[in-house]
């Protein structure tokens, strides 16, 4: 088992209060079950920006994600994930007295992080974990910052970013320059996952453009493209009867921008924000849009929908969105499908699908 | 009547060679099997043992302050795979230590990304009990932890883990820092001494060793090698003889089968059934065996398990169910063993007898021939080879042809002694004797086979016995003049060199101290490659008498001057000899020094230098200081309660050299008791087979004595005449085999262990064993005449 997996199963382990080695449905169990003391996110909490960007300690589950779609001078098309994860093992903040700011040993949190480099027909991964409190990993709202080990997500002055990750078989250094301001999603940034409440604090940047260069089994490509950002952070995202989501984040050739989920459960839901070219946002509810499964794949987990079709007539959207060829698993216990898609139809568009809870 | 029932018919008549047949092939088979359950117990453990002896490297900082967690995540983020560790050790006595490690970055040390063999790894243990403060450790030590209950150590929960050093609990790093107050703590930042070829450290610090990180695969692999060598030879005793019973026993057959053959039995059918048989046969007998061997390899992993933590100090032999390539394995073995015995039958050959007899001894003088040709290829190979499985493939060469020579041998000397009976000697005695050796060779042809594998089980005997007991021998006096002095003295934490001289002239004023030598361990770099490196005092008494296999005159005044001493390993793998100048490296230092001595240095892989510890620079890589104390009458001092009088001397080990001796000696010692275990039960197999055989064949000869006794010798008489007889074969096998054994043990001695461990051991010879080895073999052979209880049986004159 990598260190991912292992961290993962001690995710299960530690929030299901669990002692054997949980199966999938236990995993799950993870991202259902709300334990004691902590915040719990729910309608009127609002987010404020740039502390949104740090770590929220009250709260269990959070994490700083980004997806890219990339391509090199000569055509060859790349998606980038990297995604910084903290899991609260207690509600903070941790007190220690007069040693406070002081690095030690603790047993409070840990921070994961996940990278992924898809082609099509190709993805690789690695994993890294860390305890919190030492400052081998963590995230500074101001200026933001977010690392695990040598991997490293920086601000710069004029607003860019800064990328670096290395893994065994494959590393990138990414230019990130926000291009539209951070958008909230649901009611002034509560986004809820379920009708009867629940659901956790979340904000995006939808557009960041991309330049920089990514190395394969050792060979570099100039690449630039676009890419988008999540933050969230929760305590308890999905209800005892849902299963997992689908979720999606699309930029269209005419400048606009979409995030759409559906989780899966007894009740499906759906909700999505629709951004446009100027930055403006619209909240989207169930009745706003359709979002169907078209065609299956035989992957290594199982069959997942890797063709989807969304329609939402008020934006005059009828999209065709097609997954990129290819498995594109991130492993472990609680694995997830990350991977690029391009979209056809009335608009033309790229972007990524993420799908969790498939594959028993 | 079926076919089947015809085939059991025979085995109905003659049940005893059924059940001889099957014993052989359960005896077989629970050797093998035994051997491989237990060899394969021990890769697991090798493997985990290699994982805890890899390389590591301890970061620390240039300016000489501890390291903190600070430095731990700046090194994180330089991209290292580093991970703490911190041990916080106890001012009560016999404390268990604890361990602290960092599960999310252990993966970095292949210590602890082994598994501990049953199937979860201590992190993966470490990272499910995050959630409440663990400590793992074996249950005696845990045990111990709870007696104590140490103020502040408060509520942990404790589980018990296989495959942990004694003396220590494992727990996660936040739990050792939340001990660290109630005791001593020491925190360290480790990594693979692999990783600096990747990365270089960053400014401000800088790598020394933690760990030698010996190497034990060609220790380990020549016991593993010697000990699946040893199973080979015993499978090989047992195909002889399953070949030899079995042929035997379908010889007795070949009428009844030609007779089906004419009474219209397809061939082809005949011999799908005996290939039924053959299976039916293996499949018994491996089932058995297989269970059998499982029992054995239990009832030695105990023997085994010793041996393995004596060479690495690791406990770990976890009981595993016969894996079915194990069970396969010998399947498959046994028929082709019993295939090979049936393969004349199979091809049920008719040939008139008179001409085979022509052809047979035509052959049987080519078959000598290349015997001969084969055993001289052998020995020269032998002589040659450098390689270990070529000397191990040599030497079989060698045995085997040595093995099928002495039967024949054994007859030549019969047919002379039956020529001298009948040419030189006279008077009533003369024609009995005559007859005697006729009878004699007449038994030697029959029993070739049988005869052949006691060859090889004496010789294997007598070989393993001279190396064991040379080894022991000379281990034990290496060590008596190695050990010098009362007390072996371990700081338990690297000094540097100003509190290494303050550490000696405080040992140095306690009471019944007459002498200290501080003994400095690290590393250096000869010819490019890493060595140890060992400084000691040229001048202190304790040195006096030590062995050299080679020396320049007065070595420890040359040793001061200009000198530098080797061990064997090092002198046999950069060809050095004695007055022959080497230029080494000594941390930053490069210095060039002349060999004036080389010394046995047994059990152990590395090269290793000795030079004087005034040479040595202060920065030596892996620094690391012990002494040896002269005391002065050893009996009356309480040192063992120094490290508690004594607050500088907390945390460290004091041992007497006695102690020492004996674990030492303890550890080589049982290596070799499973060695001779299953070379005793090699002996007692093919004595078996020999007896089983014995019966049959006694009862052909059975016709040549009863006519004795019709013309007048006393029954009694025939019947001590045939112990006699059959004492006689086996005892002159005993003699000729000797040869052999010493050959063996020569090769094990003087070749195997060059090409395995780098040091040779001289070769001793043991006639007192021998002795006990050839009555042995006077017993098999009384043992086999003795059940053949009474050789006269008037009915088998009933056709004549």
């Amino acid at each position: 088992m990598n260190s991912a997996g292992r961290l993962l199963l001690l995710l299960v382990l530690l929030l299901s209060g669990c002692e054997q080695p949980a199966d999938r449905e236990a995993s799950l169990t993870a991202l259902r079950e709300s334990p004691e003391g902590f915040t719990q996110a729910a309608p009127g909490m609002t987010v404020s920006l740039p502390e949104g960007m740090g770590a929220h300690r009250d709260f269990r589950l959070e994490w700083w994600y980004l997806t890219a779609n990339l391509r090199s001078s000569d055509g060859e098309r790349f998606g980038v994930q990297w995604t910084l994860f903290r899991i609260g093992l207690r509600p903070g903040p941790y007190q220690y007295g007069a040693q406070d700011k002081e690095p030690g040993w603790r047993r409070d949190e840990i921070w994961l992080a996940h990278a992924a480099l898809s082609r099509p027909g190709d993805h690789r991964f690695a994993a890294r974990s860390a305890r919190g409190g030492t400052g081998q990993a963590g995230v500074t709202a101001q200026p933001f910052t977010a690392w695990i080990d040598h991997w490293q997500l920086d601000s710069h002055e004029e607003g860019r970013w800064s990328l670096a990750v290395e893994g065994d078989d494959f590393a990138y250094r990414l230019q990130l320059q926000p291009r539209l301001p951070a958008v909230l999603h649901g009611e002034r940034g509560f986004s809820a996952k379920s009708a009867s409440g629940g659901g956790s604090m979340y904000f995006s940047y939808p557009l960041l453009a991309i330049d920089g260069e990514v190395t394969v089994d050792g060979r570099r490509f100039e690449v630039s493209g676009q890419g988008w950002f999540d933050r969230e952070w929760s305590s308890q995202y999905l209800q005892p009867d849902q299963e997992g989501w689908d979720w999606l984040a699309l930029h269209l050739d005419d400048g606009r921008h979409l995030m759409l989920f559906r989780i899966r459960g007894a009740e499906p839901y759906f909700t999505g924000t629709l951004v446009a070219a100027d930055g403006s946002a619209r909240s989207l509810g169930a009745d706003d849009f359709s979002l169907q499964p078209r065609e299956y794949r035989d992957s290594r987990f199982g069959k997942v929908p890797v063709v989807w079709q969304l329609q939402l007539p008020a934006a005059g959207l009828d999209l065709d969105i097609r997954s990129w060829p290819g498995d594109y698993w991130n492993p472990g216990r609680l694995r997830y499908w990350e991977g690029p898609v391009g979209v056809s139809g009335s608009h033309a568009g790229e972007g990524y699908l993420e799908m969790t809870g498939y594959g028993g | 009547m079926g076919l089947g029932s015809v085939f059991l018919s025979h085995y109905r008549r003659h049940p005893g060679q059924l059940a001889g047949l099957l014993l052989i092939l359960i005896c077989a088979a629970m050797l093998w099997s035994g051997v491989r359950s237990l060899t394969g117990r021990a890769e697991h453990a090798v493997e985990q043992s290699r994982a805890a002896l890899e390389p590591r490297l301890s970061v620390v900082r240039v300016d000489g302050r501890p390291v903190d967690v600070a430095d731990f995540a700046r090194l994180r983020r330089a991209g290292l795979c580093v991970s703490p560790r911190l041990q916080v050790s106890f001012p009560l006595a016999d404390t268990p230590d604890v361990v602290g490690i960092d599960p999310f970055t252990a993966g970095c040390l292949r210590q602890y990304s082994v598994g501990t063999g049953v199937g979860i790894s201590v992190v993966d243990e470490l990272l499910a009990g995050l959630d409440r403060p663990t400590l793992l450790g074996a249950a005696a030590d845990l045990a111990r932890w709870q007696q104590l209950s140490l103020p502040g150590s408060g509520d942990y929960r404790l589980d018990a883990v296989e495959g942990l050093p004694s003396g220590l609990l494992l727990s996660d790093i936040s739990v050792a820092a939340g001990l660290a107050s109630v005791g001593r703590a020491t925190l360290e930042i480790l990594l693979p001494a692999a990783e600096l070829d990747r990365l270089p450290l960053p400014e401000g610090y800088k790598a020394r060793i933690e760990d030698y990180g010996v190497e034990p695969d060609p220790l380990v692999e020549a016991f593993l090698f010697n000990l699946n060598a040893l199973g080979a030879l015993a499978l090989l005793v047992a195909a002889l003889l399953v070949r030899s019973v079995y042929r035997f026993a379908l010889e007795q057959r070949r009428r009844t089968l030609e007779i089906l053959v004419r009474l219209g039995v397809r061939p082809a059918r005949l011999r799908l059934a005996l290939v039924a048989e053959v299976l039916l046969l293996a499949l018994a007998g491996a089932s058995l065996g297989v269970l059998f061997g499982e029992w054995l390899a239990a009832a030695m992993a105990d023997g085994f398990r010793g041996t393995l933590s004596g060479l690495f100090g690791m406990d770990t032999l976890a009981q595993r169910p016969p894996a079915a390539a194990t069970w396969l394995g010998v399947l498959l073995i046994l028929a082709l063993v019993v295939g090979w015995a049936c393969v004349d039958l199979l091809l049920l050959r008719r040939s008139a007898q008179p001409a085979a007899t022509q052809m047979g001894e035509r052959r049987w003088r080519a078959a000598l021939i290349a015997m001969l040709f084969l055993m001289l290829a052998s020995l020269a190979v032998l002589l040659a080879a450098e390689k270990l499985w070529l000397i191990f493939l040599a030497t079989a060469g060698c045995l085997v042809g040595a093995g099928l020579l002495l039967p024949a041998l054994l007859n030549l000397l019969l047919a002379r002694a039956e020529r001298r009976c009948r040419d030189q000697l006279s008077g009533s005695g003369a024609p009995l004797l005559e007859w005697s050796c006729a009878e004699m060779r007449a038994l030697c042809r029959l029993q070739q086979l049988p005869l052949t594998a006691l060859a090889f089980a004496i010789a294997a005997v007598i070989g393993v016995q001279a190396m064991v007991a040379g080894f022991e021998a000379t281990f034990a006096r290496w060590l008596d003049q190695r050990l010098r002095g009362d007390l072996y003295l371990d700081p338990g934490r690297p000094l540097v060199e100003s509190a290494a001289d303050e550490w000696g002239g405080r040992l140095q004023a306690l009471p019944g101290v007459t002498a200290v030598l501080p003994m400095v361990r690290g590393r250096g770099l000869l010819g490019g490659l890493p060595v140890d490196v060992m400084a000691l005092d040229p001048a202190s008494p304790l040195v006096r008498g030590w062995p050299f296999l080679a020396a320049a005159p007065d070595p420890w005044p040359a040793l001061a001057a200009r000198g530098v001493l080797i061990n064997e390993q090092l002198a046999r793998r950069q060809s050095l000899a004695l007055g022959d100048q080497v230029r080494f490296r000594l941390g930053t230092e490069p210095q060039a020094r002349e060999v004036i001595g080389i010394y046995a240095d047994y059990g152990r892989p590395e090269g290793e230098l000795i030079v004087p510890v005034a040479t040595l620079p202060d920065a030596l890589p892996g620094r690391y200081t012990t002494f040896v104390l002269g005391l002065n009458g050893a009996g009356g001092i309480d040192w063992q309660d120094w490290p508690e009088q004594y607050p500088w001397l907390a945390g460290s080990r004091l041992r007497d050299q006695a102690g020492l001796k004996r674990a030492a000696n303890a550890a080589f010692a049982r290596t070799f008791q499973m060695t001779r275990l299953l070379n005793g039960l090699t002996l007692a197999l093919a004595g078996t087979a020999l007896a089983l055989m014995g019966l049959v064949i006694f009862r052909i000869r059975q016709r040549s004595y009863t006519l004795l006794h019709v013309y007048g010798v006393p029954r009694r008489r025939l019947r001590r005449r045939l112990i006699a007889h059959s004492m006689l074969i086996t005892g002159l096998l005993g003699l000729l085999a000797t040869p052999l054994g010493i050959f063996l043990g020569w090769v094990l001695v003087a070749r195997v262990n060059p090409a395995a461990f780098g040091w040779a051991l001289p070769l001793q010879l043991y006639p007192g064993f021998w002795l006990q080895v050839w009555l042995a073999c006077l017993l098999i052979g009384g043992f086999v005449g003795a059940l053949m209880r009474d050789p006269v049986r008037l009915e088998t004159l009933k056709n004549e």
